[in-house]
């Protein structure tokens, strides 16, 4: 089974509100794969829709080869969720559900239990209701890794997280990617995501708008050139692939496109370069020029204007 | 910043969000107390009928715990004592649950943090609650007493009667109050006001059987008693009322100024680190959330039970006194002894109470839903049927218990004065079982609902329950025609122990309760979750 999860045109409506409008989803076996997109993008829609907790309006929906609506029970046996708001019975205590979750999927290993405990530094015996956000997050987070389950879904597993418990976080997700098991992880940290994944998922407004390995999206997306020329800037202005651009002399700074940086590099040598910076975009450029429709729809703004061209 | 900043606007926001549970149950405590004013008169028409009740129950030990005596005997005299009892622990309720709800409820749910970020100071969540339970007391002391003039009752009495309901409310606002500053959750917190609510009730009971005044004087329900409304109209009971109100006040203020917000005074307890070697189901998980509900009110219904068992002899002679009241009897299947006449009865209104166990019971599969803690079962190897059957299980099972709890009450109690424990135990224990198919149709109406419309199920339910309530009283007091009863499936199960116990109404009704159950669940599996 190379795909684990595999989702295709899935469209969901509640009521009047558009919340997936043709998504992609493809998950292989053994990544981590990062599922980026601003809040209110359809994220947990999707993942609700993967848990069989809603059913999609239309599109498929493959998940662990069967399908998540009618076989939900027996595809849950392999999979453990942690959501984003991680609510506990308040009666119950941390240990309690931890157990609980653990055993209706089949067997708890205590000593797996006991080792996660001690590394989220979470007291088992405080009842739901006296656990911070955070700790309410690990408790789920070590229900589900304690499990052996093939597949992790992770929904913001960690917004709630101190930066030392993060650590701790991506360390462990490390050891079940070694353990070969497979990820699927929706996030706002982007540097989690950065660390974590192997292949990433963008997605706006229901639809994916971008989807591959970090290199392969850097590939396609811009490259930011600084550079000093031994001799004026030639006309670039109007080059196809180059954005951007500021020219002050000899100097110049520009945004490329992947394709495009090749054709820029030729001209540049033609005059001669005393210096050059290239720098790939980080994830957070690459998920932020998603979203800079949105960003100058909501006030007007000239960087933008100019980056748009 | 003042500390009571921003109370205003709590306030509106109390009112904004029980705009219809405050008018229900204040208002329920009104109604309460002016029907009966209503059905008393009617039912005691005569001096010497009244005078006769008046030394039957005086003597009566049950009648003296469970009310108290009755210190006149004009019918504005016995409604006094009839709804003094009921309207004082209604109200009680009502002000505990209200403020309870208001303070710690909403602190609780983080709802308060939100606020506090806001221009609202720290003593104003409780000032606006206690001030929203105050005046709703003062109103319906006022609806009560313009509700009594309206039937011809003296108006000092009717007056000084309101202030006599009121007053309980005023003192379980307090105390509810400073309850809710204790502990870091409300449910713990109703449950000690509550408690303190039953071991007060409790000492007036005692006081009135002993008779002994020093010991009335320990409860506050002893101080309202004591402005015998239409039998001297005493004011000066309100100052202790009032003095101890301040008091209760006085020490909320003081605990919710030492506390931090979310914390209780009183030190949060630690739970299990392991789970139960049990608790592996999700049936053992609705028996473990289910239980402590199912507790109470087994425990409440068997108390009950046994209260009406040792009531049963003079209640049957004062019903067979009545003529209004044995119309009743005789509509459950009349004959026999007198006293099954009277527990034909109490069954079949008690069964319609214990159906409000069943209903709420079967409201947590919604509330698990909209939490987020049925997303956490479901997305485990648990299909939607086997979590839902988990608590509809558990729901079927506790109302035959919270029944038979009432049946064993009864049998015992009744049966220890006949000599005959065993016989009559049994007797009453198949009396209200028999009761456990019109309870299930009952619950499974919230059932069909939340699988088709999940947001409609309490209302639904809850209307179906009044529908039934109302014909009863329709035809009890308004002597509408009795046939108009057969739409409820309470009239359907037979009248034990008086008439003969016939199967096929049981085997239908449980063929509805059980078809309403499988459309909701069927629907259940179609439908989006969350």
């Amino acid at each position: 089974m190379a795909n684990m999860i595999s989702a295709s045109g899935l469209v969901k409506a509640f009521g009047r509100t558009q919340a997936l409008d043709g998504l992609d989803l493809t998950v292989r076996a053994g990544e981590v794969h990062g599922f980026l997109g601003p809040n209110g993008a359809g994220k947990s829609t999707t993942i609700r829709i993967l848990l069989g907790l809603l059913r999609q309006d239309s599109g498929t929906a493959r998940l662990l080869d069967g399908d998540p609506w009618r076989d939900a029970t027996a595809l849950h046996h392999r999979l453990a969720y942690v959501p984003g708001d991680v609510t506990l019975w308040p009666t119950l205590s941390g240990g309690e559900a931890i157990d609980l979750l653990g055993r209706m999927r089949g067997r708890i290993d205590p000593r797996r239990r006991a080792e996660l405990l001690d590394r989220f530094e979470l007291d088992p015996r405080k009842k739901g209701r006296a656990y911070s956000k955070g700790n309410r997050q690990k408790v789920a987070l070590v229900a589900a890794l304690s499990s052996d389950a093939d597949l992790l879904i992770l929904d913001e597993p960690t917004s709630g997280l101190d930066p030392l418990m993060e650590a701790v976080f991506q360390e462990s997700i490390q050891e079940e990617r070694r353990k070969g098991r497979t990820v699927l992880l929706s996030s706002h940290i982007l540097a989690e995501v950065e660390a974590l994944c192997d292949r990433v998922s963008i997605i706006r407004h229901g639809r994916t708008v971008e989807t591959g390995t970090l290199t392969e999206l850097r590939h396609l997306t811009r490259t930011s050139i600084t550079a000093e020329l031994t001799g004026p800037v030639p006309q670039l202005a109007g080059s196809a692939g180059v954005h951007s651009l500021w020219t002050q002399g000899n100097r110049l700074r520009c945004q490329v496109d992947g394709d495009a940086l090749d054709a820029l590099l030729r001209e540049l040598v033609k005059v001669g370069v005393r210096s050059l910076v290239s720098q790939p975009p980080t994830l957070e450029e690459m998920f932020l020029r998603h979203y800079e429709d949105d960003l100058s729809g909501a006030g007007s703004n000239g960087k933008h204007a100019v980056a748009q061209r | 910043m003042n500390t009571l900043t921003g109370t205003g606007g709590l306030i509106r926001l109390i009112l904004r969000r029980d705009r219809v549970r405050l008018p229900v149950w204040y208002g329920l405590v009104a109604l309460l107390v002016i029907g009966v004013a209503g059905s008393v008169a009617a039912a005691f028409p005569t001096e010497e009928a009244r005078q006769a009740f008046l030394h039957t129950t005086n003597g009566d030990p049950t009648q003296l715990m469970m009310i108290g005596p009755i210190y006149d005997s004009s019918a504005a005299g016995l409604t006094a004592w009839r709804v003094r009892g009921q309207a004082a622990l209604l109200i009680a309720l009502a002000s505990l649950f209200l403020v309870i709800r208001s303070t710690r409820g909403e602190e609780e749910a983080g709802r308060s943090e939100l606020l506090g970020s806001t221009v609202v100071g720290r003593h104003a969540a409780l000032t606006a609650a206690l001030t929203v339970a105050f005046a709703a007391g003062l109103v319906t002391a006022l609806v009560v007493a313009l509700g009594l003039m309206g039937q011809g009752l003296p108006a000092q009495g009717s007056l000084v009667m309101g202030l006599s309901v009121a007053a309980a409310g005023w003192v379980f606002a307090a105390l509810a109050g400073l309850a809710a500053q204790l502990t870091e959750s409300a449910r713990t917190a109703a449950g000690l006001a509550a408690t303190a609510m039953a071991i007060l009730y409790a000492v007036r009971a005692v006081a009135d059987l002993e008779k002994s005044s020093w010991v009335s004087w320990l409860s506050p329900f002893g101080w309202t008693q004591r402005m015998r409304p239409f039998a001297g109209d005493h004011y000066w009971p309100l100052l202790p009322v009032i003095g101890l109100t301040l008091l209760l006040v006085a020490a909320a203020y003081r605990m919710s100024a030492r506390r931090d917000l979310g914390a209780g005074i009183l030190p949060a307890r630690l739970g299990r680190a392991e789970a139960a070697p049990g608790l592996r189901t999700s049936l053992a998980l609705a028996w473990r959330l289910q239980r402590g509900t199912l507790l109470s009110w087994a425990v409440a219904s068997t108390a009950f039970g046994a209260g009406l068992g040792g009531a049963a002899r003079s209640a049957a002679e004062q019903l067979n006194a009545s003529e209004a009241l044995r119309g009743l009897i005789e509509r459950m299947g009349g004959g026999g002894r007198p006293a099954d006449g009277f527990f034909a009865f109490v069954i079949y209104l008690m069964s319609q109470v214990i159906t409000i166990y069943a209903i709420q019971a079967i409201l947590r599969l919604r509330a698990e839903e909209t939490s987020g803690h049925a997303d956490v079962i479901l997305t485990g190897p648990i299909g939607r049927l086997r979590w839902a059957g988990g608590h509809l299980a558990v729901v079927a099972a506790g109302s035959a218990i919270v029944l038979a709890g009432l049946g064993l009450g009864m049998g015992l109690v009744y049966g220890l004065s006949t000599g005959d424990a065993g016989g009559e135990i049994a007797r009453m224990l198949g009396a209200s079982l028999t009761r456990l198919p019109s309870v299930l149709v009952l619950a499974a109406i919230p059932v069909l609902v939340y699988g088709l419309l999940p947001r409609l199920a309490a209302v639904i339910a809850y209307v179906a329950l009044g529908l039934c309530f109302v014909l009863e009283f329709a035809v009890e007091l308004l002597h509408a025609d009795p046939s108009i009863l057969t739409v409820s499936p309470f009239a359907q199960t037979p009248g034990l122990p008086v008439a003969e116990f016939t199967v096929t109404p049981l085997i239908l009704l449980t063929v509805v309760a059980t078809s309403l159950t499988a459309v909701g669940l069927a629907a259940l599996r179609r439908r989006d979750l969350g």
